[in-house]
């Protein structure tokens, strides 16, 4: 639409610019979270099992890319929790950033059943937990869905929220992502 | 309701007299009448300052004055139950004065706002709200001051945020006009409010009917017109100080206007300064719901000539509020958790008046240069160049010492010319005018963040014409309008890598308008207004793009939008009682084909947050249809009863599905006692008001959350006097609202899924009138 400029060009003009032309930029997301990858590797040796969450356009259309891995029965996993921003060059360790804010975040872990739990094994200045690193135990077989939220500003001193329940923790959701978990 | 005051409009009609003057045997005299009605005002007062003389008129109104010096006076008159008058004039013979009052002027009556010509108004379904009632409210948000005006609701987000909803229409379909210029600033949005100080104003109009069709496009459910009015010719400085304390939310307002008359000059300077901390709900703290606020504004008037007015007005609008802390979440099953708890997350225990993340920054600088010519009395041609900026900063809550950095920073530029020639001495009496504007609105890129809203340039070029035929017991009038918009627009694409997409739009629309008014008797009067006009996308409704956290939804813009096209008809029916009651029904129907709103999409989307739901902007046709009913009463010179009852609704054409906000029937009644005036306290009233709000039943339960809230029922008391000192009158205010300290959700607040609505409030108003 040539003439769409033009017209515009005459209101411009009309009140002294000259111009109707725009540079607008990109502006550099460096606070958002691509990519969520969590590790949990056996304690008595073996392949690391994992578990990730690629959505590198954030809220546009473009779909997910899931990874999902498969425990073993009976087993005690080191969970560790890694958060990227791959959008950007170069590549963002957004951990870093969780884990100097510790006492503002808290990560929050379900399991499809009571056949698998999990334990804190970090904590941050006020000893209480932040979940970047986890201890996983599974026992007998389970199947269903695993579920990590990562929450900035909970309340951690708030009942239950210690130990792992969400439900006084409040504050906002930084990450909810699924993923189908079996134990066999 | 809170505009229950009789408010007064005086005009003063001065016809010299033959008598020659001689010194200090001067004498005035005159009438006092109602201007409604033309009947006898009796026992108002009158009183003229320098020559500190008191009288008062006789059983029909009449007065007379002797003994005057040739000299200049200030003339106060003073009818029982209204505020006091003030004017200013010379006098050098002989000379009769009438005054004319009208009384409920806020609620049934027009204001003429052009001062010399007595210009026409179209019989339009136009309501106004005096100074007087804008002062008595000193602390209330623009929005919160119209919803007195039946028909009238606001739509809120929180405690620091409203914006006006007319016949159900809100938003982009409300044209706000900022003394005579479309107000430039950020309002797509719910939680954006006009950036305008009420205090400013001297009169606010909300225009509900075809006659909005001068504000173009933008107006296609109405208009809400904040003017700063002529100036008293006084040399004196006269004004108000007024200062106001709320407990709920700690809050003062203090505000001050001073006006002077020089020989050539008018001057007016306004200054508004508010601070309010954290609102409190009958259980709770609303912590973080602050606002600051520091307005001013100057307005210079140069009679270059008998014929030429020259006039410069600025304004300034500085404000800075928190968003509820409680409402912070940024996933849905953030939302679900919040929409279940008794009590908000986040909420502290204490009174604070610090304002935290999440808050928004606003700042609007109004610069304006209007001339004024006037061929004859009665025409006239007036031309208008208007600047406007608009800075828009939004906090939020973020990772890594970015909270300090906005998450949304906007700034606009508008600039706008304008013409206006005015015909109303011929006998099909017109009025034809342009308007052209170019906006342009730049993001900063520093937020780290997409902006929701894109960079664009708009340009918009509206022509308009009315005319009005007076034709016996009938007036006829019609108008049409024609407008061109341009907009060339900078979307940064969601899908990667990020690249900024350029789009251009061009709308041609075209409006017309026909009315008449019949009136059998000076007692009853019909009005019948037919409109269609058009409204081209706003920028918002195209380029919207990406996650509206506060409501946990994506909202897509929709690049192919054409313009809506409304019908609307709104037939009136005023009836009058001298000295009894006055009544009025309003009943209307508007049809909006292509009616563009943000309807949910069959579709979750599945993020690293959490699977939002989509709302892309669709047009459907939908009919919005309602009534609204008003009735004053004065069983006696002491006691008067008001009600008001407005029922909208709102659904699409076809589906019949209703449309979100549309506001649910409300019914307000109040009844004030008015008493003798004593030698120095005067206009001494007691009003009780309750209002009545049922819950909304139509509504969707696919495009909301949660059901609108149940039905409720305020309780608000308001005592008010005034006491002379002197020359000088100082008024006092005290109110009580929400006096049963109800805890209530309101369907028409954006928080209502987070938290409950105000508590009982206390209020204390002064303000010294000099």
């Amino acid at each position: 639409m040539k003439s769409l400029n033009y017209i515009l060009l005459a209101f411009a003009a009309s009140i002294g610019l000259t111009s109707c032309e725009k540079d607008p930029q990109v502006p550099n997301e460096e606070e958002l979270i691509t990519t969520f990858i969590y590790t949990l590797t056996p304690q008595a040796g073996g392949d690391p099992v994992i578990f990730s969450f690629r959505d590198l356009d954030g809220s546009g259309g473009l779909e997910p890319v899931i990874v999902q891995g498969r425990l073993d029965t009976h087993s005690i996993y080191n969970g560790v929790v890694q958060l990227l921003n791959e959008s950007v060059t170069p590549v963002i360790d957004i951990t870093s950033e969780v884990a100097a804010e510790a006492r503002e975040h808290q990560f929050f872990y379900t399991f499809p059943d009571s056949n698998t739990s999990y334990v804190y094994t970090d904590t941050d200045a006020d000893n209480n937990p932040i979940g970047i690193s986890t201890r996983v135990t599974t026992g007998d077989p389970s199947d269903g869905l695993m579920t990590v939220l990562l929450r900035h500003l909970p309340d951690k001193f708030a009942a239950g929220v210690k130990t792992g329940d969400i439900t006084n923790a409040g504050g906002e959701t930084d990450i909810e992502v699924s993923f189908i978990f079996e134990v066999e | 309701m809170i505009g229950l005051k009789k408010v007064v409009f005086i005009f003063l009609v001065m016809l010299v007299g033959n008598l020659s003057a001689q010194d200090c045997h001067i004498r005035i005299a005159g009438q006092a009448l109602d201007k409604a009605t033309l009947e006898p005002l009796e026992f108002t007062s009158v009183a003229i300052q320098e020559a500190n003389i008191y009288v008062i008129a006789d059983s029909v109104g009449a007065y007379s004055i002797e003994g005057l010096c040739p000299g200049s006076y200030h003339i106060h008159v003073y009818h029982l139950g209204c505020p006091s008058a003030q004017y200013f004039f010379s006098i050098r013979k002989d000379t009769v004065v009438n005054f004319y009052l009208e009384h409920h002027d806020e609620l049934l009556r027009e204001v003429v706002v052009e001062s010399k010509s007595g210009s026409f108004e179209l019989a339009n379904t136009q309501q106004s709200i005096s100074a007087t009632a804008i002062r008595d409210q000193a602390g209330e948000s623009l929005a919160d001051i119209t919803k007195q005006i039946a028909g009238v609701r606001a739509l809120r987000n929180g405690s620091g945020i409203s914006k006006p909803i007319i016949h159900g229409l809100y938003g982009n379909r409300v044209a706000v006009v900022n003394n005579g210029l479309m107000q430039a600033g950020q309002q797509w949005g719910t939680d954006h409010a006009p950036e305008i100080d009420p205090n400013a104003a001297n009169i606010i109009t909300v225009v509900k009917g075809a006659d909005a069709i001068v504000y173009g496009s933008q107006a296609l459910g109405g208009a809400l017109i904040v003017e700063a009015g002529p100036i008293k010719r006084d040399p004196h400085f006269h004004g108000t100080l007024g200062y106001a304390y709320e407990t709920n939310g700690q809050g003062h307002t203090l505000t001050g206007m001073t006006t002077k008359s020089f020989t050539n000059f008018d001057l007016r300077l306004t200054g508004t300064f508010k601070k309010f901390g954290d609102h409190h709900t009958p259980d709770y703290f609303l912590t973080n719901t602050g606002t600051t606020e520091l307005n001013g504004s100057m307005q210079l008037i140069y009679r270059a000539s008998e014929n030429v007015q020259h006039q410069l007005y600025y304004s300034l609008f500085t404000s800075s509020l928190g968003i509820f802390a409680g409402s912070h979440i940024s996933n849905l099953s953030d939302l679900e958790e919040a929409i279940g708890r008794d009590e908000p997350f986040n909420i502290n225990d204490y009174f604070s008046y610090d304002i935290n993340p999440p808050k928004q920054e606003v700042t609007h600088h109004l610069l304006k240069y209007s001339g004024k010519k006037f061929v004859d009395d009665k025409i006239f041609m007036e031309w208008v160049y208007g600047l406007q900026s608009d800075h828009r900063q939004e906090y939020d809550i973020r990772r890594g010492n970015r909270s300090e950095i906005p998450a949304l920073d906007l700034q606009l530029w508008s600039n706008t010319i304008q013409f206006k020639y005015i015909n109303d001495q011929s006998l099909i009496r017109f009025k034809i005018g342009g308007q052209a504007a170019y906006t342009d609105n730049e993001n900063d890129y520093d937020t780290g963040v997409l902006p929701l809203i894109p960079d664009y340039i708009e340009g918009s070029l509206g022509i308009f014409s009315l005319l009005q035929y007076p034709l016996g017991k009938f007036i006829l009038e019609g108008g049409a309008r024609y407008d061109l918009q341009a907009l060339k627009a900078w979307p940064i694409s969601l899908t990667l890598p990020r690249e900024i997409v350029v789009t251009e739009h061009l709308f041609h629309d075209v409006a017309l308008s026909i009315g008449g008014v019949f009136q059998s008797t000076s007692d009853a009067e019909t009005r019948l207004q037919l409109a269609a006009t058009r409204r081209s996308p706003d920028p918002n409704e195209l380029y919207n793009n990406g996650l509206h956290q506060g409501v946990a939804g994506i909202e897509e813009g929709n690049w192919d939008l054409e313009s809506e096209l409304s019908l609307k008809s709104i037939l009136t029916q005023t009836l009058s009682i001298p000295e009894l009651l006055r009544f009025e029904i309003s009943l209307y129907s508007n049809i909006i084909y292509r009616y563009i709103y943000l309807k949910p999409e069959d579709e979750f989307r599945l993020t690293i947050r959490g699977a939002f739901p989509v709302y892309k902007y669709t047009q459907e046709d939908a009919w919005l249809r309602g009534l609204d009913m008003v009735v004053i009463s004065d069983f006696s010179h002491h006691l008067e009863w008001n009600a008001r009852f407005s029922w909208v609704r709102g659904s699409t054409l076809e589906e019949g599905r209703p449309l979100s906000y549309i506001p649910p029937t409300y019914l307000s009644s109040s009844l004030a006692w008015a008493f003798h005036d004593g030698k120095k306290w005067k206009g001494t009233r007691a009003t009780i008001e309750g209002e009545y709000t049922t819950m909304q039943k139509e509504w969707d339960a696919e495009s909301d959350f949660l059901p609108p809230p149940e039905a409720y029922f305020l309780l608000n008391l308001r005592l008010s006097t005034s006491v002379k000192i002197g020359h000088k009158t100082i008024y006092f205010g005290l109110g009580i609202e929400n006096l049963l300290n109800t805890s209530y959700r309101d369907y028409l607040n954006r928080l209502r899924y987070f938290s409950d609505e105000q508590g009982i409030n206390f209020s204390a108003r002064v303000r010294y009138e000099f």
